[in-house]
């Protein structure tokens, strides 16, 4: 042979002889030192442990009304690690498929579904007919592999009502998972998504059910090792009115679509309607914070998670042209309060006796502010107004007045801050009423009622304007853009400006003020109960959940007796802005307020907040609708609807939108 | 070390004196040159495909019976291949290897022709991977495998007639040539088999005669193609599992290290002396997936333990041994590359098999040389056996 490869072929030999040293030191360590480790994992092999979900807790609504049970439903599944011939196996298949009335190749796909674990059945067929599980008891032989197990869904008793509140339940994810897992969470377990569904997971979960058995090599069951017995969810009982909710979303709906056929008069282009896009109702008990009503438009029906959602239909959810019906606008939605935003700017003023309720102040439609104008809508002059009046016509100059006085006061703070703290102090306090009392009632932070993704708004002052600058690369736009300038209050008194607030939290301030200034988180549920059968048996209280309480806005008996005079006159008075949507309703009277926010691009919001009764009040609701024109337009009438339903006039006529709006 | 031949005896065995006259071939079948046929390699190669009908019966039976199908079907058929397998060894005994050493292109242009017709719509495909023909009797013909014994005979022959010239550029050639079929397996897809490929053609360079330098190039090279391959996604993704989840076994999902657990538990299960034959829980039980083809291994070390499974390894160091030994003393270097080349065919799979079902490799789809079931890849292994059997035996003449 040639030079050196007598060599080479040594070397080869050499690692032969490591190689196999390798294998036969990795084979004494398998077989001979660890043999009782490996003795163990091959018995593991023939013991199985199998899972079963306990019955998930109901959600009843606060009278004991099921929102959400559960029904029992029939599923047919396939073992697919049953051995069989391909010549059975396709005949299963295609007694199958004629069984459930579809293709083959269709019964294929679904126990080919990747998502089943490939030691448990995968299921073929969900909420099959008594006759389909009857037929395959009866005919076992014929369908090999083949079982039907009884689970329970999701049902909704009364209805898709209260989706965007209640949320649904669907299959874990991997993110879930992975943050789950130590709580015993399994792949293809169901959990909570959104809503309420979501926030008392724990509680409406239970236990699930474990059972450990010995299998021999075919996989059946030899004997039952251990078992954990399930313990079923608990119930939770909601604040929540179903009666009220339903007066709510119907309202919302009808207000909205009557929205829709109104044109706006304020397109300078052409004739395009109102488009009304998205709305929100807020109802809440004043007192303590419950939430009556929560109503989200668009909305969706949770009847499609219950047996498993296609991601077609999923997909369907989530397109920009359904408007995204899973977003709960009530905790979610942002928006510019407009002219409902001013009752707190009168609190603000009045606390900090900036203002004297019972000056006049002579509206003439527009006022200066700065080298700017700024008007009322459509310019209109009010005459002579005070306070009380001034909400009620809803008069905008008489609060930019206002405001551009606050602002006088954060100028002094400025010139003084560095030469006499003490004063500047004062300046600054009262410069910056309208945010400090906004913070109190609520504003700028989530409300904390619980629900999943709750925004938190925002109240803007110097220090976020400064902020929301400082990465502008025009080095002019960005040192103006730190000065907090008169027009930012004017805009602010008005509800304008980078003022964005919830319907909840705009809800919850008008409960503080309307209770006389206790500000209560809100509440989405008063107990959690042991699980019912819906028998109206009583059932044991496990845990109660009281109103919680934030604190006193420190708001005065006198402030509210004026704000409330001018929040009746609104409703009550001729002149009042909401004067048409609450004439001859009967019933309490309702104090509110209209409001019609401006946002760039888009048409005006529609939005009203009502107190009734003005005294001792029971309830608050307020209506948004986006791009739905005039508070006193489309949101009045749909609280009217709302306070009709809860008088007892289930059958109240359908909202009427206002066409020819007051100006506000 | 006492298995190393001493040279003595070969020319001592001579007789007559002077050269030996090399490179001439027999042209008729002398039944005296059986005098030399190596015992060793014949007997063990039997006992190991012996002791693989076995464990193809252990490891079948039970879900053969379940089915209702006979419960010999698979050992009937790998019996079919054994005997052909012994037919093809008597061949190559009998004619003498050095007609092949001309054949190396007519082996190269066959063994392509072949790979190319296989992913042609000629082919079958199973898996997702189209590796095969399906011949009249329900018998399936792999031409990877057959291209294994093709590669060697083809390179063994190209190396030989260029022994010494193993300059920069004929090494370039020679990989340029070698990437042809391997490439055509991978496309298949069957990554295990390249990988073979590659490691006979690498080892038969390294013998032919390539300089250090340029054999630790191309085993760099070698290297990063791999690695390259398996993140740029060339593989599927299960491919990439199986190799990464060896790797890293902390982050696997439960199905792809599902078959190297069940088979280290198996293995693992026999203990020292096995549970016996046919009473491996685990092979009976059908818990150990591929058990008949790739995982063959685990059948034996859990019935027969760490007894049957070592003396399972020592019959394949034999082996190994012998055609080790024939490479050393062949007459001429067309035999030794020819030798060298089966070697590394062996090792590597031998290894890599019997390394995977106790965990120390990745898997792949490498098929344990005689044992497991598979008719191609039995007869390429006798085949093999074979021209290294007829080389030792002419090692005198």
């Amino acid at each position: 042979m040639i030079e050196g490869a007598r060599v080479r072929l040594t070397v080869i030999g050499v690692v032969v002889m490591f190689l196999f040293s390798a294998l036969f030191a990795r084979l004494w360590f398998l077989q001979v030192a660890s043999e009782s480790n490996y003795a163990a994992a091959a018995a593991s092999n023939r013991i199985r442990t199998v899972y079963e979900p306990a019955l998930r807790g109901r959600i009843l609504d606060r009278n004991g009304k099921p929102i959400v049970e559960n029904e029992p439903v029939d599923v047919i599944t396939f073992d697919r690690n049953k051995a069989m011939s391909r010549g059975v196996h396709k005949l299963v298949v295609a007694r199958l498929a004629q069984l459930l009335g579809v293709t083959p190749k269709e019964i294929e796909h679904r126990m080919d579904d990747p998502r089943a674990s490939s030691f448990a059945p995968v299921p073929i067929a969900t909420g099959i007919p008594p006759e389909v599980r009857t037929y395959v008891e009866e005919h076992e032989p014929d369908f090999p592999g083949v079982q039907v197990i009884r689970t329970a869904e999701r049902a909704y008793p009364n209805g898709p009502v209260a989706a965007n509140l209640i949320g649904y339940v669907s299959e874990i994810n991997s993110e879930e998972l992975r943050a789950y897992k130590h709580q015993g969470y399994r792949q293809g377990d169901l959990i909570g998504k959104d809503g309420i569904e979501q926030t008392f997971e724990n509680v409406l979960r239970g236990t699930p059910r474990k059972l450990k058995v010995e299998v021999d090599s075919r996989g059946r069951v030899v004997r039952t090792i251990e078992e954990r017995k399930p313990v079923a969810g608990k119930d939770v009982k909601l604040t929540l009115d179903l009666d009220v909710q339903r007066m709510a979303e119907q309202s919302l709906a009808q207000g909205m679509d009557g929205a829709r056929h109104v044109q706006d008069e304020t397109d300078k282009q052409g004739f395009s309607s109102y488009r009304a896009g998205a709305g929100a109702v807020v109802a809440l008990d004043p007192n303590d914070g419950s939430v009556i009503a929560m109503a989200s438009n668009p909305t969706y029906d949770p009847r499609q998670f219950a047996g498993g959602i296609t991601p077609e239909e999923f997909q369907q959810l989530n397109r920009p042209e359904s408007n995204f019906p899973l977003v709960n606008r009530a905790v979610q939605g942002l928006y510019a309060p407009g002219s409902t935003f001013k009752l707190f700017t009168a609190i603000a003023a009045l606390q900090s006796g900036q203002l004297d309720p019972n000056a006049g102040y002579y509206d003439r439609g527009c006022i200066d502010i700065g080298d700017q104008q700024r008007c009322n809508a459509g310019k209109t002059p009010h005459g002579t107004v005070n306070l009380p009046s001034a909400l009620t016509v809803s008069s905008d100059t008489y609060f930019y007045n206002v405001g551009r006085d606050m602002w006088q006061h954060y100028n002094t703070y400025l010139k003084e801050k560095d030469t006499n703290k003490d004063a500047a102090d004062a300046e600054i306090a009262k410069g910056y009423a309208i945010q400090n009392t906004a913070k109190a009632f609520g504003f700028d932070r989530p409300t904390g009622v619980g629900l999943p993704d709750e925004a938190g708004g925002r109240v803007p002052d110097q220090l976020w304007k400064q902020r929301f600058n400082e990465n502008d690369s025009d080095p002019r736009q960005k040192r103006e853009g730190s000065l907090w300038l008169p027009g930012d209050n004017v805009s602010l008194a008005v509800g304008q400006g980078d003022l964005l607030v919830t319907p909840l939290q705009l809800a919850s301030g008008y409960a503080a003020f309307a209770n006389g200034g206790t500000l209560f988180t809100p509440r989405l549920a008063s107990a959690v109960l042991e699980p019912g059968t819906g028998l109206d048996q009583p059932q044991p209280v496990v845990r109660d959940l009281p109103p919680q309480p934030v604190g006193p806005t420190g708001l005065t008996p006198e402030t509210r007796r004026v704000i409330i005079d001018g929040l009746i006159g609104a409703t009550t008075d001729p002149s009042g802005t909401a004067y048409a949507a609450f004439r001859g309703i009967g019933g309490p009277t309702v104090a509110g307020k209209t409001g019609t926010a401006e946002g760039s691009g888009k048409q005006d919001t529609s939005l009203f907040v009502g107190i009734s009764p003005p005294d001792q009040p029971q309830y608050v609701v307020m209506a948004v609708v986006e791009e739905g024109g005039f508070g006193a337009s489309v949101a009045a009438p749909i609280v009217s609807r709302i306070f009709q339903g809860i008088d007892g006039n289930a059958n109240a006529a359908s909202v009427q939108v206002q066409p020819a709006p007051i100006q506000d | 070390m006492s298995f190393l031949p001493q040279t003595r005896s070969r020319w001592e065995r001579r007789g007559s004196g002077g050269e030996p006259r090399l490179g001439v071939p027999r042209s008729r079948f002398d039944v005296s040159v059986l005098r030399d046929l190596d015992l060793w390699l014949v007997g063990a190669t039997l006992a190991i495909a012996t002791l693989g009908l076995l464990m193809i019966y252990s490891s079948t039976r039970e879900r053969l019976r379940l089915e209702g199908v006979d419960e010999l079907y698979f050992v009937k058929r790998e019996g079919v291949a054994i005997l052909v397998g012994l037919a093809v060894m008597a061949l190559l005994v009998a004619v003498d290897y050095r007609k092949l050493r001309d054949s190396s292109v007519f082996a190269y242009v066959a063994t392509v022709v072949a790979l190319l017709v296989v992913l042609s719509p000629l082919g079958e495909s199973a898996r997702g991977s189209q590796g095969w023909f399906q011949l009249p009797g329900g018998f399936q013909l792999q031409p990877s495998e057959l291209a294994k014994f093709g590669i060697i005979v083809a390179l063994a022959g190209y190396a030989n007639a260029h022994r010494g010239e193993m300059d920069p550029w004929r090494l370039t050639v020679t990989i340029g040539l070698a990437i042809v079929p391997i490439g055509l397996v991978m496309v298949q897809p069957d990554f295990g088999t390249a990988m073979v490929l590659g490691l006979i053609v690498i080892t038969l360079l390294a013998v032919a005669g390539a300089s250090l330098k340029h054999l630790l190039v191309l085993a760099l090279l070698a290297v990063s193609f791999v690695v390259a391959v398996v993140n740029v996604g060339v593989l599927q993704k299960y491919q990439v599992d199986r190799l990464t989840s060896f790797v890293s076994p902390g982050s696997d999902t439960r199905n792809t290290t599902y078959n190297t657990d069940q088979s280290k538990n198996a293995i693992g299960n026999g203990g020292v002396t096995g549970r016996g034959f046919g009473n491996g829980s685990q092979t009976a039980g059908g818990f150990v997936p591929e058990q008949h083809t790739d995982f063959i291994f685990t059948a034996v070390g859990e019935e027969f333990g760490f007894l049957g499974g070592a003396t399972l390894l020592a019959l394949f160091a034999i082996v190994v041994w012998r055609t080790w030994r024939a490479a050393l003393l062949s007459r001429d270097f067309f035999g030794t590359l020819v030798c060298v080349g089966v070697l590394a065919l062996f090792v590597f799979q031998v290894f890599e098999n019997i390394g995977m079902t106790m965990g120390i490799m990745p898997v792949t789809g490498i098929p344990l040389p005689f044992m497991s079931y598979g008719g191609s890849s039995t007869i390429t292994a006798f085949a093999c056996v074979g021209l290294v059997a007829g080389v030792s035996m002419r090692r005198f003449r």
